[in-house]
């Protein structure tokens, strides 16, 4: 289901009258937001639920095995057991044909003719989030980080709770398991920043990445030619402004809906727009896959720990599987290599030149150039294939082309808002959305509200997916 | 109406002829501009788009499209015309660079009730200025890639469709609602009647009514040259209605 269709405000109101409304016990409640999860993702491919099944049954067990033995070996087999479970469905199902292809030109590098079958493999619904989501767990507990959830209910919900289920944000084992425990509760104030926070990443997504700025950049991409370099810019701006407002809207949506239920998760966008450097920037965008990429990945293939040649090296190929965790192609690599690349140089350049970043030019500067960069790496992330980015960047750059093909009306409100975008994300790098809507006149609130209703209504858009569904 | 509005009735004629069960009466209309592209082409596209989408929604998009078909009514806005919020930033008149050609903008001209019964709105009935937005349309027609085959193709294709719904036991009627002033003139200029209509009634062996054959069809004036007014479409379904009891169709 998608949060922006009207059968999943219907869901949703059915939710909140079940959980709010009827008596039941939490348990009870417990296990209908359980049901209401298993039929939020079914209604999209019922018989892809059973993944889920065997995920959450693996990874229950696995943690329990791992929990009670004290043999390390026996733990050992447990946690790989599950990594194997988690990592094979991933393989199979979103990396099978792009392990077969490159299989394919393996084999014809040393002269062996093959060409494997085309598998018709339909990609899960946000298997990358929920398989990332339940490794923490086994492997926290394999760590011996955290105790097992007390019942296999209280698993089964962490697994597979609605509202984060197929785009994140990746929560911890530890943060959302015990928010189970005990009956929960929206406060009245909770509730109203819940519906709040729904209605602005609704209005993300719709408005802005959807109705605003999707056209503009399947326009530019979809070109098939070297363009004039106005165009490319605001073609990649507005993909830029899609993938973030396509994204972080989601993000809001779960965290919203999830606090209308008490239930708390946590930030997964900080205003990354407005990020001097790479390093600011990944502390502020998709947060909970950075920091899982950093937890369950960089840190232990070493860290920082082993040097500035070793750092950097386990920097670059945590962000080439992050890369290759977004799509099965070689452009998502490419742009993993790119971060992790600006970010070598980044660290590089601290550590060269000791100058202290003072004054607000020179920081709106640098989170220019940032910006800038960041919109270079989309290119790749964006782009069909290396033809496609290559003339893309191509335009962007060196060869233009000389046909335009954006309407003015399009350049003027692409430019206008992302603007609006950059400035707005700068200004507001070291607060919350949270705190803002805390801090903001009640007046300006219920205005800014009503303009957000009125735009979600006129926007007449077809429920479009999420781009992180994909992922 | 069973098309897509301004695109190919093509994907929604093989789909209602090999897809279901119906073996009726087939009612169609010809708007040639729309008619006669085929399946390489955007007109088409548009409806092929929508005949799989309906094959191929999930449930949650199902409960979606019956939650929406309940409030939809409830906003005026979404009742005829291009109000929507891209539709109106396009709006905003900004100069193109050449070559660039600005989106087209509608204004308001039919509504479409739950049944895919469609009706002009008094807006256009009554307003010139309006009618003169659409006729202008009509003046600089967006050619999208109309002409993808030829019309020996075309006509091939939908002899064969008709073939295929009368082994069925269904009947087919084309009909030609009345244009008139450029519009017409236009499409007697690309279609000419002969090689175009002729040849389909010829060729399908079905019955043809051209509004131009018809007495009570043929002096009808459209407010902006192809629809007809709320008034004369009710002639003109009475008319059709009698000639088809008249031929034994109904």
């Amino acid at each position: 289901m998608l949060f922006n269709t009207t059968g999943f405000l219907v869901f949703l109101l059915v939710v909140l009258l079940l959980y709010y409304i009827i008596p039941l016990s939490w348990k009870q409640k417990k296990g209908m937001l359980l049901l209401a999860s298993y039929i939020f993702y079914g209604l999209w491919n019922p018989p892809l639920i059973i993944l889920l099944w065997i995920s959450t049954v693996v990874d229950w067990t696995a943690g329990n095995k791992m929990a009670a033995l004290k043999d390390p070996k026996k733990r050992k087999y447990w946690l790989l057991l599950s990594i194997f479970v988690n990592l094979g469905f991933l393989a199979f199902f979103k990396y099978g044909n792009f392990l077969m292809e490159n299989f394919q030109i393996v084999l014809g590098l040393i002269d062996i003719s093959y060409t494997p079958p085309k598998w018709d493999i339909l990609l899960p619904m946000g298997i990358s989030f929920y398989t990332f989501q339940t490794m923490s767990y086994t492997i926290d507990l394999y760590k011996r980080r955290m105790q097992p959830a007390k019942t296999f209910l209280d698993f089964a919900l962490y697994v597979t709770f609605f509202p984060q289920l197929v785009a994140g944000p990746i929560v911890r084992a530890d943060e959302l398991i015990p928010q189970f425990y005990a009956p929960k509760k929206a406060t009245q104030h909770q509730f109203f920043t819940g519906l709040l926070l729904l209605t602005i990443g609704l209005f993300q997504k719709t408005v802005f990445a959807d109705s605003l700025l999707s056209g503009v950049s399947d326009t530019v991409f979809g070109a098939g030619s070297l363009l004039l370099p106005l165009d490319a810019w605001v073609g990649v701006l507005a993909f830029s402004g899609q993938i973030f407002f396509d994204f972080a809207g989601y993000s809001l949506c779960a965290i919203g809906i999830a606090m209308m239920l008490g239930i708390l998760l946590p930030d997964n966008f900080r205003y990354p727009y407005g990020s001097i450097g790479f390093s600011e920037f990944w502390r502020k965008w998709h947060i909970s896959l950075s920091t899982w990429l950093r937890d369950y990945l960089y840190i232990p293939l070493g860290g920082n720990r082993n040097g500035f040649t070793r750092t950097q090296i386990n920097l670059m190929l945590t962000m080439l599987l992050g890369g290759l965790w977004h799509g099965a192609g070689w452009t998502f690599v490419v742009w993993g290599f790119l971060h992790g690349l600006f970010l070598t140089v980044e660290r590089f350049a601290k550590s060269t030149f000791k100058v202290k970043i003072e004054g607000v030019g020179m920081k709106l500067f640098l989170a220019f150039l940032t910006f800038n960069c960041i919109n270079i790496t989309w290119v790749f992330f964006r782009a069909d294939d290396f033809k496609n980015a290559i003339d893309i960047l191509g335009s962007m750059f060196f060869i233009h082309g000389s046909k335009p093909v954006l309407m003015t009306s399009h350049i003027v409100l692409v430019l206008a808002l992302m603007t609006l975008v950059f400035f707005g994300h700068f200004a507001m790098r070291k607060l919350s959305l949270v705190s803002v809507i805390k801090s903001t006149p009640k007046w300006l609130l219920v205005l800014a509200w009503g303009i957000m209703m009125f735009g979600l209504m006129i926007v007449q858009t077809t429920g479009q997916q999420f781009i992180y569904f994909q992922f | 109406m069973l098309a897509y509005p301004g695109s190919s009735p093509l994907h929604t004629i093989e789909d209602v002829i090999e897809n279901s069960t119906f073996n009726g009466l087939l009612i169609i209309s010809i708007a040639p501009g729309l008619f006669y592209t085929m399946k390489g082409s955007w007109g088409a596209g548009r409806g092929k788009d929508l005949v799989d989408h309906y094959y191929n929604r999930t449930y949650a998009q199902q409960i979606s499209s019956i939650v929406y078909k309940i409030i939809d009514p409830l906003f005026s806005y979404t009742q005829g015309g291009d109000l929507n919020l891209k539709g109106l930033i396009e709006r905003i008149p900004f100069q193109n660079r050449d070559s660039i050609r600005g989106a087209t903008i509608w204004p308001p001209m039919v509504a479409m009730d739950k049944y895919r019964n469609i009706r002009m709105l008094p807006e256009m009935e009554n307003d010139s200025i309006i009618q003169k937005q659409q006729t202008d349309i009509w003046y600089n027609p967006n050619p999208k890639n109309r002409f993808a085959d030829s019309i020996d193709v075309v006509i091939g294709h939908y002899v064969n469709l008709v073939e295929r719904h009368k082994e069925k036991g269904g009947r087919v009627a084309f009909i030609r609602p009345p244009v008139t002033d450029y519009y017409l003139e236009t499409e007697t200029r690309l279609y000419p009647r002969e090689k175009y209509w002729d040849r389909l009634i010829l060729e399908s062996s079905c019955p043809g009514y051209h509004f131009q054959d018809y007495e009570e069809t043929k002096y009808m004036i459209p407010p902006e040259w192809s629809h007809l007014n709320r008034r004369d479409a009710d002639a003109y379904t009475k008319t059709i209605i009698q000639l088809l009891t008249r031929d034994q169709l109904q």
